[in-house]
């Protein structure tokens, strides 16, 4: 069922800008200064100036929106809001700067992202300053029910999931595989991919050493330091300004329930995305099997799976069927992450997906460009399986 | 197999958290039960999400259930746990129809499976109370 939309975002706004910054291992800068340097690129992309900036989404990240304001110089903040989905935020922040842009709220957002992911979050040698990012969602389930026994990490609790999924429809270590030499094989083609130059094959995953069963080394998304930002704007007024307008068809955000404990959910299959897809397809008007290519959050091969799943490229225990034989590498008939996502290009929470598909939507995706890409998929996945999804058009 | 050490202790957010606790520190597995349609729950709430009821009672539970899901790790993901891994943490499936996360004990976990009947088992923290663990029901 749809809810009934009274402010219509379908093709309201438009991604006009995109920026990043290198992406490294061994930032020395705060990721404060990263965010803006994405932002004052993603705003030129565009053509715009900073003063045209009036909306400005935020994601759990260590910026607040008055300081974005104060450092580029906007004087009237129009819209400014933050979105706590954890990996799922920067996608949900495009529902919420397309909501404002067809409201008449705001005329031209700004969404960043930006972190330290390798350099300070956890401690290390040498880190001065640590980079904590808050999930207040979780934090009562963690510290009681969850840290006590070891779980500490995405990657254990997300395996709760993973694992009962494989064994529940059989899916082998080769889907995961299928998932991460796609990134892999993608990212060589990619000018910031980390993993460009280390070309993966089977043996080498399977190789991989185990973290936290199902899940190995290289099921595992890469820790970066670096930060993204996109420019979205009304899409009257996209038209007119200096790159080719990628539209927003259509988003939604989605939560499992309950969001805050995966061992008591009804159905552990059933995550946010099962919640978003229908209505974002219903809204976009068109069908999963339309999309040209699809940008999947990938902090962990097997979450790509459910998702695949969930988003309805297939039904629910056939996405082993769905990612093999080439299907979702470039020159397949669904690639996926064509720029090598966090598993292999960089941990930039997603919002490199959505720079990722613009560019693809643009026709500038270079030797990974989909052959006359007209739809695409994006999707956001956080915290205990929050989803988002934003389907784009050219 | 490495012998678990049961640490970092809980930290109640408020009187739920503190109350399941309180229980496991006198070796009692309990979950709330609403006083009205009797539905079982947990992780601890204020009201019953099935019939809106805020009135509610601490039930003991029979300690068995079985494996609905686990994961083994293999690479310490805090401090605690340098010493100790792999190890592996369960999602059990009650009785009673709640679902629990716990550490295991008495069996390889290489032979876990999803079905595998477990019971509680409460091992001491180091700060002071208790945790429950699961083993193979007699082990």
């Amino acid at each position: 069922m749809t809810a009934q939309q009274t402010i219509d975002i379908r093709d309201k706004a438009a991604i006009v800008g995109i920026g990043e910054t290198e992406y490294l291992r061994g930032a020395t800068r705060p990721s404060a200064e990263a965010m803006l340097e994405a932002t004052r690129i993603a705003i030129a992309d565009a053509g715009l100036s900073p003063q045209d900036i009036d909306g400005i989404v935020l994601p759990p990240v260590l910026i607040t929106a008055e300081e974005v304001a104060a450092n580029l110089g906007i004087r009237d903040i129009r819209y400014s809001v933050g979105i706590n989905m954890g990996g799922a935020s920067p996608v949900t922040a495009l529902q919420s700067a397309a909501l404002a842009i067809a409201a008449g709220i705001a005329k031209n957002v700004v969404v960043m992202v930006g972190w330290n992911g390798f350099s300070a979050l956890r401690p290390k040698p040498g880190v001065k300053h640590r980079e904590v990012i808050s999930i207040p969602a979780l934090e009562r389930t963690l510290t009681n029910y969850y840290a006590p026994y070891g779980a500490a990490s995405p990657v254990q609790m997300y395996a709760w999931i993973a694992m009962r999924h494989k064994h529940t429809y059989g899916i082998t270590e080769h889907a995961t595989a299928a998932v991460a030499m796609a990134c892999r094989k993608h990212a060589q083609f990619t000018e910031r991919a980390i993993t460009r130059g280390q070309p993966m094959d089977l043996d080498a995953y399977l190789r991989s050493r185990m973290i936290s069963e199902p899940f190995r080394l290289f099921d595992c998304c890469l820790e970066t330091d670096g930060a993204c930002a996109v420019v979205l704007s009304s899409a009257a007024q996209a038209k007119d300004l200096k790159r080719r307008p990628v539209y927003i068809m259509a988003a939604a955000e989605g939560h499992p329930y309950p969001a805050d404990d995966i061992a008591n959910r009804p159905d552990m299959f059933h995550i946010g995305l099962n919640n978003s897809a229908p209505k974002a397809f219903a809204m976009a008007g068109i069908k999963p099997t339309d999309l040209d290519f699809l940008q999947i959050y990938d902090c962990f091969t097997y979450v790509v799976l459910l998702q695949l799943e969930a988003l309805g490229m297939c039904e629910r225990g056939a996405v082993e069927e769905f990612v093999k034989d080439g299907n979702i590498e470039i020159g397949g008939r669904y690639p996926l992450n064509t720029h090598g996502g966090l598993l292999s290009q960089a941990h930039v929470w997603g919002l490199n997906h959505v720079v990722e598909a613009t560019r693809q939507l643009r026709g500038d995706a270079g030797e990974v460009q989909v052959k006359d890409a007209e739809l695409g998929v994006v999707t956001g996945w956080g915290d205990f399986g929050d989803g988002s999804l934003a389907i784009l058009r050219r | 197999m490495t012998d678990f050490i049961p640490n970092p202790a809980p930290r109640p957010r408020h009187y739920l958290d503190e109350q399941f606790w309180e229980h496991c520190a006198r070796g009692v597995l309990a979950f709330q039960c609403c006083l009205d349609c009797e539905t079982w729950r947990h992780i601890p709430r204020f009201m019953c999400a099935h019939c809106g009821s805020e009135k509610w009672g601490w039930r003991e539970s029979n300690g068995r259930g079985e494996i609905y899901s686990w994961t083994v790790c293999h690479m310490p993901m805090s401090p605690e746990f340098e010493t100790v891994f792999p190890y592996a943490v369960l999602v059990v499936e009650m009785d009673e129809g709640v679902r629990m996360t716990a550490g295991l004990k008495g069996m390889d976990y290489k032979d876990l499976r999803i079905g595998l009947p477990m019971e509680a088992v409460f091992e001491p923290l180091k700060e002071g109370g208790q945790l429950p663990f699961f083993r193979p029901p007699g082990r």
